[in-house]
Order: structure tokens, then C-alpha cells, then sequence
């Protein structure tokens, strides 16, 4: 039996998945500082029309 | 007085700032460049050795090498999930937001490395024992420990307030501890096709040169863990702390160097 695609199909999987892992993250991180700025932007604007 | 010297203690003063928020953002993302370098380093040097260097197996051939994911996956997966059920049980007892946050952000690091474990352990089973899947005690406790991480990490979605969350989360991950001796001892308790343990405190019935890209990937995914975790929990503390100040210094920070 040829081992080779058991082997390489473990290094795939796991690269695939730890990679995500480390990924997903980041991508929440993005949309977090956005979210962040986005909310300071509006609270800075009613602060402006109130005052 | 007593208080006093708690206070002066070191420990004690860096659990307390642990406990902040922003020092605990600023704090540990110095880190975070360094331990994904040192697992980028050790996993590139583990799999040299464990892929190209060390010698076939004379049972297995060359499937063995499945081992060099398939191992220090299965022991991230058991570590993993102590350390989530001390963090918890710290964040239970102490109310240490820092601490719920990082024991939460742990259960997806330990999914994806049970998931592993137990498609690499599928995939090294087809050669050797000639099936991919068989329901014996090892596999099946190991089934069962991704079900409870899965378990925490929905818990800890489905409830809006993420404190209440975290607490109702952490004690369903340190119920779940008992699932773990079964793992450890299921190849001694029951007559298993999952082979035994090879290496224990005692030593190990491996040869060297298959030993060390072990022994090296397993560093390297502590080290995965830790960059990880650390990268997870700063998310979070920016995704709950969303209106407060600090978080739009820390947002405008990062704009800034974007720009620069």
C-alpha cells in the first residue's frame, strides 16, 4: 500500500485547520477596530449636534 | 498588615494587572511576533527531521510519520482542556475577567486540535489497522472530549451576557475533566486497537532519531497555542470593552501605524 496520500493528507488537514485557527482571529480583529471606530464616530457626532 | 504584604508581593501585584484589561492588551501583545516565530522555527526543524531525516519504521513503514502531527495534536488536545478548566475554575472563583476570556478563547485552539488528532489518527489507521474509524475506548473518549469542547463553545454563544457565559461554560469544561483520565488510561483499562503509550515520565521505547521531531513538534505547538490564545483574548477584550476609552486608543493606535 502506497503510504504517501495517508501521510501527506495528515500534513493537509492539519495545515488547513491549524491555519484557520490562526486566521479567524485576525479577520475579528479587523471588524472589531472597525466596529470600534464606527461607534466613536457616531458618538463623536451626537456629541457635536447636542453641543 | 497582612494585605500589605499581599499587595507587595510581585505575584500578586502582576495577577492584579492581569486583571486590567488594557495592561493585559498591551502587556501581551509584545509577545505575540516572538512565539510565532519560535513555533515557525520548531516546526519547520521537527518536520525536517521527523519527514526527511529520521529512518522508516520496520513495521510501519512510512506511515509512521502521521506521528509528528498526529501526537502533539492529541496532547494539545488533553492540555488544552486542563488549562481550560483551571482558567475557568480561577475565573469561578476570582472573577477574573481576563481569566474567563482566556479560558473561553481556549476551547476553539483545543476543537481544532482534537479535530486533527482525529483525522490524522483516521488517516493512520487505514494502513495500519486497515479501517479508518473503529469505536474503541481511545477514539471514542477522544470523540467525546471534541463534543465537549464543542459543548463549551456553544454554551458560551448562546448566552448574550458573556460573564454569566463564561462562568456557565467554565463549569460545564471542569465537569468535562473527568473524561480526561478515561483517554489517558483507556488503552490500559480496556483491550484497545489504539496501541498503547510509548513514552512516559519513566522514558521511552523510541529510537532517538525519531524521538526528537517528537519531542520538537510538541514544543512548537505549545507554542501555537500560547500565540494563539494570546491573539483570541485580545480580540475579545476589544469586541467587549467596545465602548470604553482604552479600546479607541487602541484602535486609533492601529490606524495610525496603518497609515505610517
Amino acid at each position: 500500500m502506497n503510504h504517501a496520500p495517508f501521510i501527506w493528507g495528515s500534513y493537509a488537514i492539519a495545515t488547513i485547520v491549524l491555519l484557520w485557527t490562526a486566521v479567524a482571529p485576525l479577520i475579528s480583529k479587523k471588524t472589531a477596530f472597525k466596529n470600534i471606530r464606527t461607534f466613536n464616530r457616531a458618538r463623536n457626532q451626537s456629541r457635536d449636534a447636542n453641543s | 498588615m497582612k494585605t500589605d504584604k499581599a499587595r507587595k508581593n510581585p505575584l500578586v501585584m502582576f495577577i492584579h494587572k492581569l486583571g486590567s484589561p488594557p495592561w493585559f492588551y498591551g502587556f501581551t501583545g509584545k509577545f505575540i511576533p516572538w512565539l510565532w516565530a519560535v513555533f515557525a522555527v520548531l516546526t519547520i526543524w521537527g518536520l525536517y527531521l521527523g519527514l526527511f531525516k529520521a529512518p522508516p519504521d520496520y513495521l510501519q513503514g512510512e506511515s509512521y510519520r502521521i506521528m509528528y502531527i498526529h501526537v502533539p495534536a492529541a496532547w494539545m488536545s488533553m492540555m488544552i482542556y486542563v488549562l481550560m478548566a483551571i482558567m475557568g475554575f480561577i475565573a469561578l472563583i476570582w472573577r477574573i475577567r481576563t481569566m474567563e476570556i482566556m479560558a473561553m478563547n481556549s476551547a476553539p485552539i483545543g476543537a481544532a486540535f482534537t479535530l486533527i488528532a482525529l483525522a490524522t489518527g483516521s488517516l493512520w489507521g487505514r494502513p495500519t489497522w486497515g479501517t479508518y474509524w473503529v469505536w474503541d475506548a481511545r477514539l471514542t473518549s477522544e470523540l467525546v472530549l471534541l463534543f465537549l469542547y464543542l459543548g463549551v463553545i456553544g454554551l458560551y454563544k448562546a448566552m448574550d451576557e458573556p460573564r454569566k457565559a463564561a462562568r456557565a461554560a467554565s463549569l460545564l469544561a471542569m465537569v468535562g475533566l473527568v473524561n480526561l483520565p478515561i483517554i489517558h488510561f483507556s488503552v490500559k483499562w480496556w483491550n484497545t486497537l489504539h496501541q498503547g503509550s510509548s513514552i512516559s515520565l519513566t522514558g521511552s521505547k523510541i529510537d532517538p532519531s525519531m524521538l526528537w521531531p517528537l519531542l520538537i513538534m510538541a514544543v512548537a505547538m505549545k507554542f501555537y497555542y500560547a500565540a494563539n490564545l494570546i491573539t483570541r483574548s485580545r480580540v475579545t477584550l476589544l469586541e467587549q470593552d467596545l465602548r470604553k476609552s482604552w479600546t479607541r486608543t487602541v484602535a486609533e493606535d492601529a490606524t495610525g501605524e496603518l497609515k505610517s
